[in-house]
């Protein structure tokens, strides 16, 4: 019993126990202990940065990221070059060519049309990498510009026809519908002042039954002043080797006159070239 | 105290925080300390170190009677606080906390040295003297000097007999104030448990100093 008040007494602190070890001497803690202990800790907070976990993963994905750029700049590089090294006009051939189209009147549609009726296809499948590889070029926009305007955009792969000729162009489709479906559509439209205006509801605005059937759809002329525009945009841009092949070809096939028309198409785009012998149409 | 608040980059935040505490950190409870110290906060752990180096120290060093060990098992437990600052949730204090840690790795160190003279027998009775490091007073009465001095050895030589369980739930008492509770907290026990090794480690040390006391 006088125990366990003895233990309630030193567990209330009231005996000299505690006191007389409070007296016990102070142990020191080495010097070096404790700057080892001290360096550890700040070590271990200094090594987190921003106290956000470090990311090991940074480095090596970084390093696959340019590995992997690097190598498909290599495999693309031999395409590259390759289309660099396609035969192209001199520049200031096609310089003076461009200021000769933009200066002078538009051209004489009987060339183009003469090449639009047989090449179409041909010439589509052509050029439909050709357009998409370059910068897309808005024609009306381009056409608007300045002469000077056009030197930069030599590079681009698509000759911009001049406003003139654009228009020339859309008059000569529209009237070319109008004779092949005895202009009835078309004159109506005109005398009810509606030129541009291809569709219209109002019964009074309607064209006889037959009529429509015979003319070309509104659309359809519009689609096909579209494709003159682009064939002829896309004759411009051909390469004279190929050019030259193609009138071959036209010869073979016996289509002297059109091989002829053609020839001197390309003798009025390329004066000063050279031509092969076997060539000449006769 | 301020706390953080997801509007603030974490730097910022323990920016306040230590600007908060700056003034009064030596009022700032452990708790507190320890999370400024998980929060990046290396000079809160040099309170914190310094609060609790003597007290773990003389633990350690009473408990396995050998200065090399009692500092290698010192920077082992300290070393452990600072690994472990991520998890520290302050849900009991900290010393009970630093206590528990010390308390496992003396475990863990008698586990790994068999031939080391600590056990944890609840009757053990090893006695390596530590009564030597004990400096003669300088000032004073000599015959009260030569007294007073005889009275600490007792005690030191009572204590270094007591059984290595027993002597440390005195330690623990004594070097940290720790309650039954907290005691039992610190070596894995039940606070009924730590309770019978104090009062027995009491009766004991009345008992070697009868009459002196």
């Amino acid at each position: 019993m006088s125990q366990e008040h003895e233990f309630e007494k030193y567990l209330d602190g009231k005996t000299d126990l505690s006191k007389l070890y409070a007296e016990l001497p102070r142990v020191d803690l080495p010097k070096h202990l404790d700057a080892a202990i001290l360096a550890e800790a700040h070590r271990a907070v200094n090594a987190r940065p921003g106290a956000k976990p470090k990311r090991r993963w940074t480095i090596p994905l970084g390093m696959v990221a340019t590995l992997f750029v690097a190598v498909m700049i290599g495999l693309q590089l031999p395409h590259i070059l390759k289309d660099a090294a396609q035969p192209q006009q001199p520049k200031e051939e096609r310089m003076a060519a461009l200021m000769d189209k933009n200066t002078a009147e538009p051209s004489s549609p009987a060339p183009i049309e003469a090449m639009k009726s047989q090449l179409t296809g041909q010439i589509l499948e052509k050029s439909k990498p050709a357009v998409t590889r370059g910068k897309p070029v808005s024609v009306a926009a381009e056409a608007e510009k300045p002469v000077q305007e056009y030197a930069p955009a030599l590079a681009a792969p698509v000759v911009a026809l001049p406003a003139p000729a654009i228009a020339a162009k859309r008059l000569e489709v529209r009237e070319r519908a109008d004779v092949d479906s005895g202009a009835a559509f078309s004159k109506e439209k005109k005398a009810n002042g509606h030129v541009e205006g291809y569709v219209s509801d109002a019964p009074e605005q309607r064209a006889p039954a037959a009529a429509r059937v015979a003319a070309p759809h509104p659309v359809q002329m519009e689609r096909s002043l579209m494709q003159s525009i682009k064939d002829e945009v896309n004759e411009e841009n051909l390469p004279p080797e190929d050019w030259l092949n193609r009138i071959k070809r036209l010869k073979q096939e016996g289509k002297l006159e059109e091989a002829k028309k053609d020839l001197a198409a390309f003798k009025k785009r390329y004066p000063d070239y050279v031509l092969p012998k076997d060539l000449e149409v006769r | 105290m301020p706390t953080r608040t997801s509007a603030l980059p974490l730097h910022v935040s323990l920016w306040l925080k230590a600007l908060y505490f700056l003034p009064m950190r030596d009022e700032v409870a452990d708790e507190q300390l320890m999370e400024l110290y998980r929060d990046g906060d290396a000079g809160a752990f040099d309170v914190l170190y310094h609060r609790h180096k003597g007290g773990l120290f003389r633990y350690l060093l009473r408990l396995c009677k050998n200065q090399a060990v009692a500092e290698e098992l010192f920077q082992d437990v300290w070393s452990n606080i600072i690994r472990s600052r991520e998890r520290y949730q302050p849900s009991a204090k900290f010393s009970t906390f630093l206590y528990q840690v010390a308390h496992n790795r003396l475990i863990d160190y008698v586990r790994q040295r068999p031939e080391s003279t600590l056990s944890l027998d609840a009757d053990d009775g090893d006695c390596d003297s530590l009564v030597d490091s004990i400096p003669a007073d300088a000032g004073g009465q000599p015959e009260i000097m030569v007294e007073r001095k005889r009275l600490i050895e007792t005690l030191v030589e009572q204590i270094e007999a007591l059984p290595t369980l027993q002597r440390e739930a005195f330690l623990l008492r004594e070097e940290t104030g720790f309650s039954l509770e907290e005691i039992a907290l610190a070596t894995g026990v039940t606070p009924e448990t730590a309770k019978s090794r104090l009062r027995y480690a009491v009766a004991k040390l009345r008992d070697g100093l009868k009459g002196l006391v």
